[in-house]
């Protein structure tokens, strides 16, 4: 295992390990808007400024937010099939040690989707000052329940000698040092990348807007962005202070130092760029394609160190057969084959509404 | 033999199968509505654009917008769900079905994305799009619906005709098995059945249009129940398809399969009926009440039909691979040998509660063998089912559980835990005294014992009344 994840391992670990990761990491970068979006949101909402909700930015969040939470759950479905191959044992278990807890994630997730599309709506932009900040603070709770049981129950399936003990104690609740550090982790990388997703609609919305008047926003997203960067860093050292020696070494070690490499370069790239649009004023492509591979480093990196972390804690070749195994049922070509055909079709349908409102 | 021990957990009075059933039935139906929507706005979208039907372009971006609200966020969690409730009932099963189809669940999840994909694009942009541009999205999103439906439905029919799965372990011989097509036109036929009705309830809620919009939109709606004309051949063909055990439990063998299964019959025959009678008489108009009513009895039809779809699997949940509770054919030998809980590592919960070892051994095996179907005193409670008999009577049961009922699978324990369980079930039937000896007989563990010998580790046989037309797999 001299090579960094998903490499280093047989190759069903290796591919299993590969499309968790990939498809994880899309499904955090969508989950990374909702989040960041409802807490940008509510912070509007909450403001006795009037017209808070009509500001450019929100409009726009607010407008997208059930769409980016419908895409998130798309994408996260594809990572927890993958988890139940990798790591089937640690994930049940962890979830039928969470019983009506982690099932209560359901309801809470019903709720705050619909919670969503009432924040869309023009009427909440009018509604009285109390009501339209209790709503956003009440969705942002949900998914911050949401959030927090993710963690815990991720926290709980890699503690497998804690398994006994949280059975028998008969609690819902799984306590671990490095929860909030991890939690709050988790919730600062959020804010950069809501940035740069921000950055290319409103960078889309200023090319349709033939000739209207668009307020410029490049300065706030990159006060934000890097904000939200400096964070990362704070609650990184609060996480690593929080880790126990020896995972702290596996983490940081070969070859999984890699990682904390990638998470360097990424977040450098994300605040260059960042530095660009905010001494010009503009949100300008090649800026913004830098700052989403910087983006892209930087989540696939924490992703990275997510497993790298559990595997400190989860003998894996212990799995390898399990894994060989599940490699030998039939159908990964004909997923391949599809995956590019509704990949395309995918790529069609996006083209088709382009295509409309040009001709429009 | 590497035997996964995972915490169980008490649901209280309700069985474990109640709370799969229900959030499946929801799912289905929400699932269901999502495949026959696309299908009929495909439809309405061919007749807006071919001048055939004006009304249907405003009628189709208001249906997508419940479709939207309803399918794409219900319908989405509780599919989600449905891989949580199942890790709760049953984590081997699910750990089974997701270990052979994984890669089928994985292109299913291709189709889900497409279908969220061009069914957001509509629903955003739709009605600023061209006749043409509008037909190409919804014919995605219909297509990837349907075939979100292709693909599960290979996998949730594979659990009662494995087909030749059985033998080769082959992932597309168990896909492609004998009800896969039956259950696939069926499924499709509901699904259309269901859409036109959620549209008749739509098109009388809409605020625009006048009554003579409204006929003419439910006429072009009602297309759509033609097919159930097809589901008495459909049932027929299904039925011919499933093992013979499973099909003697609908046809009497099983009286909570017979009622169930009538009940699903006799609402969609009356569905059925008021369909043809409203597509026939053409004066007649479905109003807003009378759409909920056959959409909730389409429902119950619903529910019945995966109760009996869930029912027949016994007592497998996986056919000829894996038992209702979760014991794979091949462990029970093994189980025999060194007792089912012997290696269990979760402790009892109510431990304290019980006056004896012997009984904490009884609490245990009913915890790993009968929990997931069974309640101590609620819902299919083992102390009423078992109250009348004596203790010898149960030891003989028990043991020879396939015979008793040939849908319970083989008890898989020790004689030593089979007389601990008795015990415990003996204990709760007598009101859970304080003070309860232990039983260390040994001509009792001899017996049964022998008992257990006698029937073996095979499943049982139901009397289909064919003894060569047992399923063909026993």
């Amino acid at each position: 295992m001299n090579a960094p994840l998903p490499l280093g391992h047989p190759w069903p670990t290796t591919l299993y390990l590969a499309l968790y990761m990939v498809t994880l990491s899309a499904h955090f970068l969508l989950m990374h808007y909702v989040v960041a979006g409802v807490l940008y949101t509510a912070w509007c909402a909450g403001s006795p400024r009037k017209g808070a909700l009509d500001g450019p930015l929100v409009s726009l969040i607010r407008d997208w937010l059930p769409l980016m939470l419908g895409g998130a759950i798309t994408a996260g479905v594809a990572p927890l099939l993958f988890v139940q191959i990798l790591y089937q044992k640690h994930f049940y278990t962890a979830n039928l040690l969470l019983f009506h807890r982690w099932m209560a994630v359901l309801p809470v997730l019903i709720a705050a989707f619909y919670a969503l599309y009432l924040m869309k709506t023009s009427r909440f932009a009018r509604w009285p000052r109390a009501g339209r900040a209790a709503l956003a603070a009440a969705t942002l709770g949900l998914l911050g329940f949401i959030g927090w049981s993710w963690t815990e129950n991720h926290l709980l399936s890699i503690q497998e000698n804690a398994w006994v003990e949280q059975f028998a104690g008969e609690s819902w609740f799984y306590a671990h040092g490095t929860l909030l550090p991890r939690a709050l982790f988790w919730l600062c990388n959020t804010v950069p990348t809501l940035a740069m997703m921000l950055a290319w609609q409103r960078r889309y919305q200023e090319k349709i807007s033939e000739g209207d008047e668009v307020e410029d926003c490049s300065r706030r997203l990159a006060i934000v962005a890097v904000a939200g960067s400096v964070l990362i860093i704070a609650t990184a050292g609060f996480w690593a202070a929080a880790i126990t020696p020896g995972v702290r070494e596996a983490v940081t070690g070969s070859p999984n130092v890699t990682f904390v490499v990638m998470l360097a370069i990424g977040m450098a790239v994300e605040v260059a760029g960042w530095a660009w649009v905010f001494s010009k004023r503009r949100l300008r492509g090649g800026a913004l394609l830098g700052v989403s591979v910087g983006t892209g480093l930087r989540i696939f990196s924490i992703v990275g160190l997510r497993e790298a972390i559990r595997l400190a804690h989860i003998d894996i070749a212990a799995l390898y057969p399990r894994h060989a195994a599940a490699a030998e049922v039939g159908g990964l070509g004909l997923f391949l084959l599809i995956l590019v055909i509704n990949t395309l079709l995918i790529a069609a349908s996006i083209w088709l509404v382009r295509r409309g409102w040009r001709e429009e | 033999m590497d035997l996964p021990y995972y915490p169980i957990n008490d649901f209280g009075p309700l069985m474990k199968g109640l709370a799969i059933g229900g959030l499946g039935i929801i799912h289905v139906f929400l699932a269901q509505f999502a495949i026959g929507g696309g299908m009929l706005l495909c439809y309405l979208q061919w007749l807006a654009q071919t001048g055939r039907c004006r009304q249907a372009r405003a009628f189709v971006d208001g249906y997508f917008k419940v479709l939207v609200l309803v399918s794409f966020v219900l319908g989405a969690v509780t599919g989600v769900g449905m891989w949580f409730t199942t890790i709760q009932v049953s984590p081997r099963t699910i750990g089974m079905m997701v270990d052979e189809f994984h890669w089928i669940w994985a292109i299913e999840w291709t189709f889900f994305s497409l279908e969220v994909t061009a069914g957001y694009c509509f629903y955003r942009y739709g009605k600023r799009l061209n006749d043409s541009s509008r037909m190409a999205l919804l014919s995605l999103y219909a297509t990837a619906a349907w075939f979100s439906l292709f693909w599960i439905n290979g996998i949730l029919s594979w659990q009662l005709t494995p087909g030749g799965w059985t033998e080769t372990g082959h992932v597309w011989a168990g896909f492609f098995n004998p009800s896969f097509f039956p259950s696939l036109i069926f499924r499709t036929v509901t699904s259309m059945a269901i859409a036109a009705f959620a549209a008749c309830l739509v098109i009388n809620l809409m605020p625009e249009g006048n009554r003579e919009d409204r006929t003419i939109l439910l006429r072009k709606a009602a297309h759509f129940l033609a097919p159930l004309g097809l589901m008495p051949l459909l049932g027929v063909w299904y039925f011919a398809t499933i093992p013979a055990d499973s099909r003697a439990y609908v046809m009497g063998g099983s009286a909570a399969m017979t009622l169930f299964m009538s009940l699903a019959v006799l609402v969609s025959f009356l569905i059925g009926a008021y369909s043809l009678l409203a597509l026939l008489k053409r004066t007649m108009y479905m109003n807003g009440a009378t759409s909920l009513l056959l959409l909730a009895l389409t429902l119950v039809a619903t529910a019945g039909g995966e109760f009996v779809r869930e029912g027949v699997r016994k007592p497998y949940t996986v056919r000829m691979a894996l038992y209702s509770n979760s014991i794979r054919p091949d462990e029970i030998e093994h189980l025999r040998r060194v007792g089912s809980v012997t290696n269990d590592p979760y402790p009892l919960l109510e431990a304290e509660e019980l006056p004896n070892e012997q009984l904490r051994l009884g609490a245990k095996v009913y915890r790993f063998q009968c929990s997931i179907c069974h309640t101590t005193s609620g819902v299919n409670g083992l102390k009423e089912l078992t109250h009348a008999w004596s203790p010898e009577q149960k030891r003989l049961m028990i043991a020879q559980l396939q015979r008793t009922k040939p849908f319970m699978p083989p008890f898989a324990g020790s004689a030593e835990e089979l007389e601990a369980l008795v015990q415990y079930l003996q204990w709760h039937g007598e009101g859970q005294p304080d003070d309860w000896p232990e039983t260390h007989d040994e001509e009792v563990l001899a017996q049964i014992q022998q008992w257990l010998d006698e029937a073996g580790t095979q499943a049982g046989q139901a009397h289909t009344g064919d003894v060569a037309n047992s399923g063909g797999e026993q």
